[in-house]
């Protein structure tokens, strides 16, 4: 029994997927915004009747477009974005054709998935609470699918009632949520399709060549936050350590600085190092945002305190899986360690070594220069840093292009940079001069909130320094870039910069710009705060967490082991009933004269002209003889026999020879129609 | 097209001098003599001056029926319905010594009855009225007194003012077979109206159309119209739908249903066929439902027939 859609629904189900639309526009094609907008319009024109129902011409070129527009528009890659902009197409042209109320139900449905695939990209309060809105509106257009609309003029109240309705549904179902939220076990996925996004993550890359850091300078997304357990170190000394980069290569004539892969052991907790708990040991909690790496953060001297979590031995952390999803973990920190105990091993020390000999005369000069003029390592290293000093280096995000031996150009003709090129330099000439020396990257500073004491870490303060290894000390950390810009690790990348534009450019309605008005500054503090807890009570309430609150709450593990008997049993429960409910029926027999009967009316239900369920026959011919004149008489004596048939007295007319007649009668039909223009 | 009998033909003439006397409202002239045939009563609910009376009267004269008028208020006693016996002390014969009761009929003994503005009377009185409408016969002082055959209500109740009413209960309503409403006159007929002669005078003018066996013999054809399985089954759907499906507090009862298939057919009757189709029943399914169903709905009583209509498929 198939219902029609009732006209009543159609604002309610436009408006919710425009709402499920919109948030999901920011991380696809535009084109879509064009196709959505003509469907709507297209669909609003068929519900004014201005346009007839697409025949089935149309639709198929309207989908092969569809389909050629969205492989076109993804080079045929299936990625995340690819994805999502094809069931956002599907679901769409799907609007085109709801005729019933079944039709109704897969948009509606397919929005409430879209809503689902929005939080792919963004898991944060507010999406949350706008999707509260999008489900709001998508409750009320299944609620409007069930009205009924008794007088023409009723449509104002149709829509208060229905969106009264779903907000008491939502009600309702809130304490369900929250119970089944707490109580529900998280289960494993069952599969998972490793679906990635096109757009790459911005931030570090494994390979760093001056320009990318300055890339980064412009993004102000979050990378990690970081939660001590006590009082933070000072603030200078927030270097978040997150890849060595001791490979030199030339590239087009530039220097570029990757892993070389000498650290690939890694020990994996708890076989590796820890610290003791004493003075100067930091614990602390980090929150990263997913990567699509395995690399971790922490401050130096760093040590895994999970398992999942393993150390290499140059003093970076790192997962076992790659980050796709937002990851939370423990971590203890020594900073002032001296990472010597072991010796410098050959290989690593050859790795620390190594240049391209042809690369940069000038800078090699100048590096066997300061080493001859200096006696020990540490004043050679001084002297290296005092020439950028002396030299009145400027510290610039937007730096002149430089090409051929570039540290060279750096080192004398521009001696305008950032951090990359003070780093790498400052690397080259350690290892011209025969010092052991690394590039280090990963991220300075942060943003404390005052009010959670939490520290916010984003793109733009991702950060390259240097570290050497100097005898009997050990790796020693060196920022060339603290000697010119000293601002831009006291204050961070936002207050060392001369004036605004530098900052965040192109990115003009950045909250994080406009810090400068207190109020705007508080309110995104106080955001951020939220998130903040959003993602540590929400986000991050895990199957570990779940577990450790049921035991706090029932303390027993056997407790807990029931749950998900009870969980399990009750989805079994709920299969059952739905499985009985949805149990096909035995479907009566259609007879000839119901089948023709059937296919005339999807014949004329492109003309708007089937029988509705509830019409009767007579009715019905009234309908089509005012509709094709010319027919009429044929329509009448048609249906005159039609009801002879079902309610006469006479008994069952003669079948074969009235299931020809309405043959007859469709094929006759549709040409006229067809022939009529529209 | 068959050949209309001479019954038919006389459904016609009572359509047209009806038509004449009320202007512009042929569907419930169709179904107040669809209630007629069917052998119901009928509820007309309106405001005042909008020709319940002038219907009621019009519709006497021209069945040929006996026709009295009670007007409801709220002091009325069954007695002033029924009829009372009055102690005579001499009878009018004459021959007898002592005096006798003597019953004096109440207006209700007549072929057919207006009682007007039915909802002010208070229930004791409206029962004395609804039980003769369901039985056919009064009791009145332990002695069973038959109605005159056939036997019609038209009850009218005013909807506007009802304040100081005593609104008819579900299980009183149940005994009308519809109920109607009359409604504004379009402008065409209103000026027709205006400027024509009184239709009041003219009601009061009417001849006799048809004779009172052309009526009973109509009323048994009703019954001889055919229904169909498919249209019976179309109609049990509908009495499902308003018990199970519809979420209505309590559906059709089987008097209802009954009633519905009854006045179906005297519409399928009065429109010249001899078998029921689902449009006969969708024609009637308004005035026979919505009273019946209205406080079951909780909401306006229009709302049932509308979505029983727009949700039971004709055909499955």
């Amino acid at each position: 029994m198939t219902k029609d859609f009732p006209r009543s629904a159609l604002v309610w189900l436009l408006v919710s997927i425009t709402s499920v639309m919109i948030p999901l526009q920011m991380h696809i094609p535009l084109w879509t915004s064009l196709v959505f907008i003509l469907v709507v319009a297209w669909r609003w024109l068929m519900h004014l009747g201005r346009l007839p129902f697409p025949t089935t011409m149309i639709k198929i070129i309207v989908v092969t477009l569809g389909i050629s527009a969205v492989i076109i528009s993804t080079k045929g890659r299936f990625h995340l974005e690819g994805a999502t902009t094809f069931i956002l197409v599907a679901s769409l042209l799907k609007v085109l054709e709801i005729k019933t109320q079944r039709d109704g139900y897969i948009v509606i449905f397919l929005s409430f998935f879209l809503l689902g695939v929005s939080f792919l990209y963004d898991q944060g309060i507010l999406a949350a609470l706008y999707s509260l809105i999008v489900v709001w509106l998508l409750i009320s257009a299944l609620v409007g699918l069930h009205q009924t609309l008794h007088r023409e003029n009723e449509y104002k109240q149709l829509f208060s009632a229905a969106g009264k309705t779903s907000v008491q549904v939502l009600a309702l179902s809130l304490p369900i949520m929250l119970v089944l939220f707490i109580l529900f076990p998280r289960l494993g996925p069952l599969w998972s399709l490793n679906l990635q996004s096109s757009k790459a993550k911005t931030g570090l890359s494994e390979e760093m060549s001056p320009g990318d850091i300055a890339e980064l300078s412009k993004s102000d997304e979050l990378v990690f936050r970081v939660t001590f357990d006590k009082q933070p170190p000072a603030a200078d000394t927030w270097y978040w350590r997150g890849l060595v980069l001791d490979r030199f290569k030339i590239k087009n004539g530039r220097a570029v600085w990757s892993s070389s892969g000498v650290f690939d052991q890694i020990d994996w907790y708890p076989q590796s190092w820890q610290p003791e708990m004493q003075e100067g040991v930091y614990d602390y909690r980090i929150t990263q945002e997913a990567s699509d790496h395995k690399w971790l953060f922490g401050l130096r001297g760093v040590a895994a305190m999970e398992s999942g979590i393993g150390m290499k031995e140059n003093d970076l952390i790192t997962s076992n899986k790659k980050l796709y999803q937002r990851k939370e973990y423990r971590v203890r920190s020594q900073p002032t360690i001296a990472i010597a105990d072991q010796g410098l091993r050959p290989f690593v020390r050859n790795q620390s070594l190594q240049l391209v000999d042809s690369s940069n005369p000038k800078s090699r000069l100048l590096a066997q220069q300061i080493m001859l003029e200096n006696t020990s390592d540490q004043a050679r290293v001084d002297s290296a840093l005092n020439y950028y000093q002396a030299n009145n280096f400027v510290y610039t995000l937007k730096p002149i292009p430089m090409q051929e031996n570039d540290i060279d150009s750096f080192l004398f003709d521009n001696r305008a940079g950032f951090c990359a090129h003070f780093s790498s330099s400052f690397v080259f000439m350690m290892r011209s001069m025969n010092i052991p020396a690394r590039v280090v990257s990963g991220y300075q500073g942060g943003e404390i909130n005052p009010e959670s004491g939490h520290i916010t870490v984003r793109q733009y303060d991702a950060h390259a320094w240097a570290e050497v290894w100097l005898e009997g000390k050990g790796w020693v950390s060196v920022d060339p870039t603290a000697e010119v810009a000293p601002q831009r690790i006291r204050l961070g990348l936002r207050d060392s910069l001369p004036d605004g534009d530098e900052f965040l450019p192109g990115n003009n309605f950045s909250l994080i710009k406009l810090s400068n008005f207190q109020l705007l500054n508080d309110l995104r503090l106080r955001l951020d705060e939220l998130n903040y807890l959003w993602h540590q009570s929400v986000l991050n309430f895990n199957k570990d967490k779940q577990g450790s609150m049921l035991k706090d709450w029932f303390g027993r593990e056997a407790l807990k082991k029931s749950l998900y008997w009870l969980a399990g049993l009750f989805c079994a429960f709920l299969l059952l009933v739905s499985a009985i409910l949805l149990w096909p029926g035995r479907k009566k027999k259609r007879t000839q004269i119901e089948k023709s009967l059937d296919s005339l009316n999807n014949k004329l239900s492109r003309y708007g002209l089937n029988r509705k369920e509830h019409e009767g026959l007579n009715d019905y011919s009234q309908r089509l003889q005012a509709n094709f004149p010319h027919e009429a008489a044929s329509i009448q004596r048609l249906f005159d026999q039609l009801q002879q048939h079902y309610y006469g007295d006479q008994g069952v007319g003669d079948e074969p020879n009235l299931t020809k007649f309405i043959k007859q009668m469709s094929k006759r039909l549709t040409k006229d129609r067809s022939n009529r223009p529209q | 097209m068959p050949q209309p009998s001479v019954n038919q033909k006389s459904i016609q003439q009572i359509f047209d001098t009806l038509n004449n006397v009320i202007l512009g409202k042929e569907t419930q002239i169709k179904l107040a003599i669809a209630c007629l045939l069917a052998k119901g009563h009928l509820l007309i609910e309106d405001l005042p001056g909008m020709g319940k009376t002038t219907l009621s009267h019009a519709l006497a004269r021209a069945l040929g029926l006996s026709y009295n008028r009670i007007q409801f208020t709220s002091d009325i006693l069954p007695a002033d319905i029924l009829g009372v016996s009055i102690f005579e002390k001499e009878s009018s014969q004459g021959n007898e010594q002592h005096g006798v009761f003597r019953f004096h009929a109440g207006p209700i003994f007549s072929q057919l009855v207006l009682a007007d503005e039915i909802n002010r009377a208070t229930p004791k009185a409206q029962s004395a009225l609804l039980e003769a409408m369901e039985e056919g016969q009064v009791t009145i002082e332990g002695e069973t007194r038959p109605l005159p055959s056939p036997f019609f209500v038209i009850a009218t109740q005013n909807p506007a003012s009802q304040s100081g009413t005593f609104p008819l209960p579900e299980s009183q309503l149940d005994r009308f077979l519809m109920r109607i409403s009359i409604g504004y006159p379009d402008a065409k007929s209103e000026m027709e109206l205006l400027t024509g002669i009184d239709r009041r005078k003219l009601a009061g003018e009417l001849k006799q159309v048809i004779s009172l066996t052309e009526l009973n013999q109509l009323q048994e054809e009703v019954d001889q119209v055919h229904a169909s399985t498919s249209v019976l089954e179309y109609l049990q759907r509908i009495i499902h739908f308003t018990r199970y499906e519809g979420g209505y507090s309590y559906g059709l009862s089987p008097r209802g249903g009954l009633g519905l298939l009854k006045a179906a057919k005297a519409w399928a009757l009065i429109h010249q066929r001899k078998h029921l189709i689902p449009e006969d029943i969708q024609a009637v399914l308004p005035s026979v439902v919505d009273h019946r169903l209205a406080d079951a709905a909780h909401q306006s009583s229009h709302g049932v027939s509308t979505q029983i209509l727009q949700r039971i498929a004709v055909i499955k």
